[in-house]
C-alpha cells in the first residue's frame, strides 16, 4: 500500500525536457513579477493587430455601432484550451472599454462552458464599471455547437447585424474563412487571433489585422495592462531566448562533431 | 452585501480547488502512480459531465435568443421558429417513453438526411470562398501577395503530374519550399503559440487568471 503511494519518477526523454522547461518558465516568471513589482516597466513592441483594435474601440465608442467578439470554433475543455482562454481575456478587455465607453458588444461561442464564462465576464464588467450597455447576459450567445453550424450562424449575425468590428481570438479550424470572408466581403473591420499554422492562409487573405502564435496569448499585457500578463510576457521573451541558446549550442555540438 | 472577508473566502475556495485540480491533472502527466491517476481520471471525468450539463445552459441561452427575436417580431423571425420548432422536435423523439433517444428512427433520420447535408453544402462553399479570398488578397499588389502567388502556383504545379514530368526542377523546388521555408516558419509559429499556451496554463495554475472566479 505504501509502495503504491510513493510516486514512481519514470521520466522519458520527452517528458524530462517538458518539465525542465516548465520550471525554468515557472522560474523566469517569479523573476519577472518580482522585477515588475519592483518598479520595472517592460518594453512592449509594437503589435499591429492591437493598434488596430485599439482604433476599432475608439470608432464604436463614437459611433456606438456593435462589435462582434467570437471565441473561435473550439471548446473550452479541449485540446484549445489555452486559445480559448486567450478569447476570453480578449473579452474581458473589450467589455471593460464597452462599459467605460458605452458601445454595444457581443459575445458568440459554440461552448456552453465557454458561454458561461462570458456571461460571467460581461457581468462583472457591467457591475464594477458603470451601468452600460453589457452586464445583462443577454449579449453572450450560444449559436451551436459544432464548428460549421457555428460558422454559418455568425454568417448569418454579420450578414444581419452589420457590426462595426468582428474580434475573432481562439482555436480556429478550416471553418474560419467561411466567417472571416463573409467579414471580409461586408467590409467590416476584423481582427483574428490564431496558433494554428493551418488557418494561417485564411486568416491573412481575410483580417485587417491578425494575431499570430504567441501574439494571441498577449492581449492582457496589451490591452489590460495587466501585471501577470506583463510578467509572463517577460517570462516567454526569456524562455525563447534559452531555447534558442540551446538549439544553436546543440547545432555547434553537432557540427563539432561533438554529439 | 457581501462583506470583503466573505468575498475573499467565496474566491479563495474555489481557487484552492482550481490548483490543487490543475497540479494533480499535470502531476499525473509526468509521474506513474496508479492512485494519481485515478484521480486525475476522475477530474477529468467531472469536466465531461460538467461540460454536458453545461450543454443545458446553452440551450436555454439559445432559447431565450430566439423566443425574444419572434416577440419583437425582428426580420429573422421565422429562422428563429424554424430553430426553436427543431429543437423541440429533436428532443420530444429523443425522450418520449419508449424512444431510443439518440438512436430514436426519427432522429436518426433527421441528423442523416437533413442536418449532415445541410452541413456538408455550407462547409463545401470553402472551395469557392478560398478562391476569393485569395482573388482578393493577390489584388492587393503588396510584396507579400505576390511573395503567396508565387508559392502557390510552384506548389500547385509541383503536384501537377504534366508539370513535373515537362520540367523535373519545379517538383525539387516544391519539395525544397515545403521542407525549409514552410517548415521553419510553422515550427517558429507552432514555437512561439507553445510559450503562449505554457504562460497561459502557468497563470491558470498559480492563481492569477482567474477566469472561473468572474
Amino acid at each position: 500500500m505504501l509502495e503504491q503511494l510513493i510516486v514512481d519518477w519514470h521520466l522519458d526523454g520527452t517528458k524530462l525536457v517538458a518539465l525542465g522547461l516548465l520550471f525554468s518558465f515557472l522560474l523566469f516568471f517569479f523573476l519577472a513579477l518580482s522585477a515588475l513589482r519592483g518598479g520595472r516597466s517592460p518594453h512592449l513592441r509594437p503589435i499591429r493587430a492591437f493598434d488596430g483594435l485599439e482604433r476599432l474601440i475608439e470608432a464604436s465608442s463614437e459611433s456606438a455601432q456593435l462589435i462582434h467578439c467570437s471565441l473561435g470554433t473550439a471548446s473550452l475543455v479541449s485540446r484549445f484550451t489555452a486559445e480559448v482562454l486567450a478569447g476570453l481575456t480578449m473579452l474581458r478587455a473589450l467589455a471593460k472599454r464597452a462599459v467605460a465607453s458605452r458601445f454595444p458588444l457581443v459575445v458568440t461561442t459554440l461552448d456552453p462552458v465557454s458561454l458561461a464564462a462570458s456571461q460571467g465576464i460581461l457581468a462583472r464588467a457591467g457591475s464594477t464599471l458603470a451601468e452600460g450597455q453589457v452586464g445583462k447576459g443577454e449579449e453572450a450567445r450560444f449559436v451551436a455547437p459544432e464548428p460549421v453550424s457555428y460558422a454559418a450562424g455568425i454568417m448569418g449575425l454579420l450578414n444581419r447585424e452589420h457590426p462595426l468590428g468582428n474580434v475573432i481570438v481562439g482555436g480556429l479550424g478550416d471553418e474560419y474563412l467561411l466567417m472571416g470572408e463573409v467579414g471580409a466581403r461586408e467590409g467590416i473591420y476584423q481582427v483574428v487571433g490564431t496558433s494554428a499554422p493551418q488557418v494561417l492562409p485564411f486568416v491573412v487573405t481575410s483580417a485587417d489585422e491578425y494575431l499570430l502564435g504567441e501574439e494571441m496569448f498577449a492581449a492582457g499585457a496589451y490591452v489590460e495592462k495587466n501585471r501577470a500578463h506583463l510578467g509572463s510576457l517577460l517570462a516567454q521573451d526569456w524562455t525563447r531566448e534559452l531555447i534558442i541558446g540551446i538549439i544553436i549550442g546543440l547545432v555547434i555540438l553537432r557540427t563539432a562533431g561533438l554529439l | 452585501m457581501l462583506s470583503g472577508e466573505e468575498i475573499a473566502v467565496r474566491q479563495s475556495i474555489p481557487l484552492a480547488i482550481a490548483i490543487t485540480a490543475g497540479a494533480v491533472v499535470s502531476a499525473d502527466y509526468f509521474v506513474t502512480n496508479t492512485y494519481l491517476n485515478v484521480i486525475s481520471d476522475l477530474l477529468v471525468g467531472w469536466v465531461t459531465i460538467i461540460a454536458a450539463v453545461a450543454l443545458l445552459l446553452g440551450l436555454l441561452n439559445v432559447s431565450r435568443v430566439h423566443i425574444s427575436a419572434i416577440v419583437e417580431r425582428k426580420g429573422n423571425r421565422f429562422y428563429s421558429l424554424c430553430l426553436l420548432l427543431t429543437a423541440v422536435v429533436i428532443i420530444v423523439f429523443g425522450v418520449w417513453p419508449g424512444s431510443r433517444g439518440p438512436n430514436d428512427p426519427v432522429v436518426v433520420w433527421i441528423f442523416d438526411y437533413i442536418y449532415t447535408p445541410l452541413n456538408a453544402t455550407i462547409f463545401s462553399l470553402l472551395a469557392f470562398f478560398v478562391a476569393s479570398a485569395a482573388y482578393r488578397a493577390l489584388r492587393a499588389h503588396t510584396f507579400e501577395a505576390t511573395l503567396l502567388l508565387l508559392t502557390a502556383v510552384i506548389i500547385l504545379l509541383g503536384q501537377i503530374p504534366l508539370a513535373s514530368t515537362a520540367w523535373p526542377e519545379i517538383s525539387h523546388l516544391k519539395d525544397w519550399l515545403v521542407a525549409y521555408p514552410m517548415t521553419a516558419g510553422m515550427r517558429g509559429i507552432i514555437l512561439g503559440a507553445s510559450l503562449g499556451i505554457i504562460a497561459t496554463t502557468v497563470r491558470a495554475l498559480v492563481g492569477l487568471d482567474r477566469h472561473y472566479l468572474e
